[in-house]
């Protein structure tokens, strides 16, 4: 859906994207996470068709940008980390100006524009001047005008910047329905912890360079090694242990109080199969899984440069 | 297509809806309406015939509508602009499907809509009090049309330089400002035989009113009509206008790229110098004391039309550096020397070359013939190489000092331009005005320029005229030389990033 070869973007004498290249594919919800300047913006605005590429290929939905930029845009939802706002005009009006510059029909418009509030939440304040929304509600907005046209890519940047707590799970609910839909979703925020909750995919940008990429789960055991389990122990806390110590793949076995966890360089499979292994030699366990993937974690590490 | 742009234009639709809410635009309305009541009660007073306090009266009127749409109306374009550029909102339309032409017209004659409807309400006291002070119908009607032409071109400008200088907020206070020293200059620089006033509603208003005052207007032979100054002014405001119009369309496809592409700034220079012949020689030339005020403001706009041109022309070292990775990526063996980042290495001599034409053709077709002479075209010499060394020493400093050029740059223009000026009048001033300092003034081209193209009336002045020759010559082949060097250095720089993506 979203394919990039080898793009450079530069800025004066700064070279804002270096040599990136991305596959993000249909249905994919692909978290791009890096310091202040590390070029996420400017790689969203270079996709969207707002910045030229130095060179390097962008293809969106199989559409060339370079050869035919305004079909490839047309598909293409952007909604920037400021929220724009017309604040003369109400939610509606703002909403039928985009829906008019989209080339929606205007037999279309009012059903569409409508609907568009349904899906954030906002129909109440359909008539309301936009100069009086909260800065969540007008993020919101900007996902209406955003889901206008139909986009089947969507690329957000900072979407839940000022939103509330409710906002931020909405937006979440929202994203997984899009991507549910096939819509390929690319995401830039700060807000890590919001990212690995329904990322399919992440990225982590520094200095321009795409330093590390792939599913979740894949990046957060390439940078952090194996995973960390833990097995809360009823009864047979020295047989599990003793299990434990035995196998290859455990590492790092830790004791604290009911409580042991270990490093597990296992697939998710493997670890059902140890679960399995541990509870028929007899070990009577509360609870046994996996920690989940942290990508703070991810991005610290990276950041303090332990990934080469 | 003309449903797209004008009928069904969005941003049309959303101006006329943000700016004419009723509550808004009624008390509006009735201030209007009320003011132009109040301008007309006078009329009530006078004695039957007194047209010429009506005419006052007129006038008065006239001034409230230039206020409405001249001023108004041009600063809410440049902070509609201003504020859609800083807030991104601009963003959003350049990545709608919307044509970059809609955006501009929509922002052209949306945002000075409620101007436009204040100005239609005036109307028709207008009319009335033209009525009564015996202001012929058609002057009317060309005097209304003068004043909209006039308020287009000044929204026109607003609108680019909204784009251009985004961070600046000022750029409404920038216009009116200009626009302002252009309406007090027409009158005095019409009396100078140069037609400034083309660019205001000045003349159309002057030979409306009073017809008599037609001779210092409308050349002998034609009738003193309102019509014959509309025309002129049409015949420059709409050119204007529409290169304007390129440039805001332009930026609001790439904010990036320069306002010109390097043939449409050649083509309007060659229209401002096309303009000026034409002005040469429809100018109704009796009534000035000398054509040396009218050849010193032709070389000098050229000049400064030159030099606002080849600076938007000119690439900074990242485009040049994008022009040069592209064209290898393409295998091109050069950037395209009409591409925007392509060195201004081929573009500035047709720049020189369309200012000596220029200048030459302007002072030939309007000068008698004891005026001709080399003094002309050593003038438009010196303005020429003048250029060619402001436009390679810009090239120079962007490509060889990407973060401190502008500044080197600004010190080598005040070395070259303002020091001699300065040390000339300190020269003059301390010698109690008896020790003559041309010599030294003309080492800076904004006094060489005048200095030697005055020289027939000076006639005393050769070494003045050697020294602006020197001074604008030598720089030209220094920065030329270096120009082509750094570019050669710069291009041997720029080579595509070959490296395997860290991924």
């Amino acid at each position: 859906m979203i394919h990039v070869r080898d793009l450079r973007v530069d800025y004066d004498d700064v070279c804002a994207v270096r040599d990136l290249t991305l596959d993000i594919a249909p249905g994919d919800i692909y978290g791009l996470v890096g310091p202040n300047g590390a070029g996420k913006t400017t790689l969203l605005r270079t996709l969207v068709g707002l910045k030229d590429a130095t060179y390097g290929d962008v293809f969106l939905n199989g559409v060339d940008l370079a050869l035919e930029r305004e079909r490839a845009v047309g598909v293409v939802g952007f909604m920037p980390d400021s929220a724009p706002i017309y604040p003369e005009l109400s939610v509606w009006e703002y909403l039928d100006l985009f829906a008019a510059s989209y080339l929606v029909p205007a037999a279309d418009r009012n059903g569409l524009i409508d609907d568009c509030l349904a899906q954030v939440d906002l129909a109440e304040k359909r008539d309301a001047l936009t100069a009086g929304l909260s800065r969540g509600m007008r993020q919101r907005l900007i996902l209406a005008k955003t889901l206008l046209p139909g986009p089947v890519i969507l690329l957000l940047d900072e979407p839940a910047s000022g939103m509330d707590p409710y906002g931020r799970a909405f937006l979440k609910e929202r994203l997984r329905a899009l991507s549910a839909e096939g819509k390929t979703v690319l995401i830039s925020s700060h807000i890590l912890s919001d990212l690995s909750d329904f990322c399919t995919a992440i990225g982590v940008m520094e200095k321009g360079r795409l330093v590390i990429t792939g599913a979740v789960s894949e990046v957060a055991s390439r940078v952090l090694g194996a995973a960390r389990m833990w097995a809360e122990v009823i009864a047979g806390d020295d047989l599990c242990a003793s299990l434990l110590a035995n196998d290859a793949r455990v590492s790092d076995v830790r004791r604290e109080g009911d409580t042991v966890t270990f490093a597990f360089a296992g697939t998710k499979t493997d670890g059902s199969a140890l679960l399995a292994a541990l509870v028929s030699a007899g070990v009577s366990l509360a609870s046994f899984g996996r920690r989940k993937e942290d990508i703070e974690e991810v991005f610290l590490k990276i950041g303090a440069k332990e990934v080469s | 297509m003309l449903r797209a742009l004008v009928f069904e234009n969005p941003l049309l639709v959303k101006h006329t809806r943000a700016r004419l809410r009723r509550q808004h635009t009624l008390p509006l309305i009735a201030a209007v309406v009320m003011t132009c009541g109040l301008i007309m009660w006078p009329m009530a007073m006078f004695a039957e015939g007194a047209s010429e306090d009506v005419a006052g009266l007129f006038m008065f009127l006239l001034v409230m509508q230039g206020g409405l749409l001249l001023l108004a109306g041009t600063y809410r374009v440049a902070t509609d602009v201003s504020e859609a550029q800083q807030s991104l909102m601009l963003d959003f339309h350049r990545i709608s499907p919307q044509k970059p032409l809609a955006i501009t017209l929509g922002f052209l004659f949306g945002s000075p809509i409620r101007e436009y409807v204040l100005f239609a309400c005036t109307l028709p006291f207008s009319m009335a009090l033209a009525y009564a002070g015996n202001v012929s119908p058609l002057s009317w009607l060309a005097l209304m049309l003068a004043l909209i032409s006039t308020a287009v071109l000044y929204h026109s400008a607003a609108l680019v330089a909204a784009i251009a200088l985004p961070a600046q907020r000022g750029s409404a206070v920038g216009i009116l400002f200009l626009a302002f020293i252009l309406q007090s200059m027409a009158v005095p620089a019409a009396m100078q035989g140069i037609p400034l006033g083309h660019l205001t509603v000045i003349p159309t208003a002057a030979i409306a009113l009073d017809p008599t005052s037609a001779p210092d207007l409308v050349p002998p032979g034609l009738s003193p009509s309102a019509l014959y100054p509309l025309l002129l002014a049409l015949l420059h405001q709409v050119p204007l206008v529409i290169f304007l119009c390129i440039a805001a369309t332009r930026k609001l496809r790439d904010d990036q790229a320069p306002g010109f592409a390097k043939p449409t700034a050649l083509l309007f220079y060659v229209i401002v110098a096309a303009m000026l012949a034409f002005d040469a020689i429809v100018r109704p030339r009796p009534a000035y004391p000398s054509d040396i005020p009218w050849i010193h403001f032709s070389a000098y706009l050229l000049f400064g039309a030159g030099l606002l041109l080849v600076l938007i022309s000119t690439p900074a070292r990242a485009r040049f550096a994008k022009g040069i990775r592209q064209a290898r990526k393409l295998n091109l063996p050069w950037v395209p020397p009409w591409d925007d980042a392509a060195v201004n290495w081929a573009s500035l001599p047709l720049f020189a070359l369309v200012l000596v034409v220029g200048v030459v053709a302007a002072s030939f077709i309007a000068g008698p013939v004891r005026l001709l002479g080399t003094h002309i075209l050593a003038g438009a010499a010196i303005a020429a190489f003048t250029l060619l060394y402001f436009g390679y020493a810009k090239q120079v400093f962007s490509l060889a000092y990407p973060k401190n050029g502008d500044t080197y740059f600004g010190l080598l223009l005040f070395l070259l331009w303002v020091l001699p000026l300065l040390a000339g009048f300190i020269l003059t001033v301390s010698s109690d005005f008896g020790v003559p300092s041309e010599e030294i003034l003309a080492i800076s081209p904004l006094a060489g320029i005048g200095i030697v193209l005055s020289d027939p009336i000076r006639r005393s002045l050769p070494t003045a005229t050697g020294v602006a020759l020197l001074a604008s010559i030598i720089p030209a082949l220094g920065f030329a030389w270096l120009s082509s060097a750094i570019t050669r250095r710069a291009e041997a720089e720029f080579q595509p990033n070959e490296e395997a993506p860290t991924v």
